[in-house]
């Protein structure tokens, strides 16, 4: 099985580059993007298996990025980080399409396996689709 | 006026309170995840050492001041939030505006930032006030707010702090609408608010 790709948003430098380090050490491929506009960039040139998301961030945040992500990318996997977690937003942020919402600082152990969870789920949803597309193939060409 | 009208602070007083909270515990769980990062690092780093991995020295050295820094960073913006605190001990005061003026772009900095604002202080001349440092920091606050409410992003908004007419005057680049709100705070502090090309909050009361 290939190792997963991630994509990683927050406006912190430091942050990022630190937990990008921590990531590649446990055998991930990282990208990363300090602002929601890069991040949809990234997401338009590369594939990715899951993006993990700063909620707060200049410009555009991690709901409004979460929703451009989700209108062209449905079956990405988006899991956000927060520096403050309240219900309204985490609800907000799972109506709209997250797999999960993690409080910073982040534990290293679950986070990774959100990223397991989230590459599995893409897996599915990218199966499926290709199930359905299939089955309308035949269903057109009446075989 | 010798008490702090509390039933002023109901609703948007305690909203601003609760707002500039918010903002700082964002700003030091910030901080926290950088070190949480880093101090992970140095966990990685040594568990490779222990695998017969060269550990690089530079690089631990790099960590370790990027912590230290971190570190300061929370120091001052506790600081901060120790003054704000602070700023409801007593009612009325005499105060340097310009702390006044630098603590709220300090406390509202990262808010502007996030809603695609910048927030500097300017032209600040040593100006002493007796004052209600709370309100004042709720006025001018809720002014900004209400700026960035209507306004494109990426605009800049200023503050400075004169000695105009002999009056203690803070102003903000941008004009606001005097809504009820800001009318009865000016009013707790006994300030006047003019609008035309800029906003002007001149505090009658001089020390």
């Amino acid at each position: 099985m290939s190792h997963e790709k991630v994509l990683l948003v927050d406006d912190e430098q430091e942050f990022l580059s630190a937990l990008s380090e921590r990531m590649k050490n446990r055998g991930l491929e990282v990208a990363t993007a300090t602002s929601g506009k890069e991040a949809l960039e990234k997401i338009g040139q590369e594939s990715y298996d899951a993006v993990i998301l700063d909620m707060l961030m200049p410009d555009m945040d991690g709901l409004e990025t979460l929703k451009s992500i989700k209108a062209t990318n449905p079956e990405l996997q988006i899991i956000l980080l927060t520096g403050h977690a309240t219900v309204k937003s985490g609800i907000e942020a799972m109506k709209l399409g997250a797999l999960d919402f993690i409080e910073k600082p982040a534990d290293i152990k679950e986070l990774m396996e959100k990223i397991k969870e989230a590459k599995s789920k893409k897996m599915l949803l990218i199966e499926k689709k290709n199930t359905e597309k299939l089955k309308e193939i035949l269903m057109e060409k009446g075989w | 006026m010798d008490e702090i009208n509390w039933s002023i602070l109901e609703g948007q007083g305690l909203k601003f309170f609760g707002r500039v909270g918010a903002s700082i515990s964002h700003e030091i769980k910030n901080c926290l995840a950088v070190i949480n990062e880093q101090n992970g690092l140095l966990e990685d780093f040594l568990y490779l050492a222990q695998q017969g991995r060269h550990l690089d020295i530079e690089r631990i050295k790099g960590i370790v001041a990027s912590i230290a820094q971190q570190v300061e960073r929370v120091n001052t913006i506790a600081r901060r939030l120790n003054k704000f605190a602070h700023s409801v001990d007593e009612t009325w005061v005499q105060v340097d505006l310009r702390e006044i003026v630098t603590l709220v772009v300090d406390l509202a900095q990262r808010m502007a930032a996030v809603k695609g604002f910048q927030l500097i202080a300017s032209n600040l001349e040593p100006v002493n006030v007796s004052t209600q440092p709370f309100i004042l920091m709720d006025l001018i606050f809720s002014c900004i707010d209400q700026i960035m409410e209507g306004r494109e992003k990426g605009l800049q908004i200023s503050l400075s702090c004169v000695k105009q007419k002999k009056l203690p005057t803070v102003i903000i680049s941008e004009p606001v609408e005097v809504n009820e709100f800001l009318k009865v705070l000016a009013s707790t502090i006994e300030a006047h608010i003019s609008v035309e090309q800029q906003t002007k909050i001149s505090i009658n009361k001089i020390s």
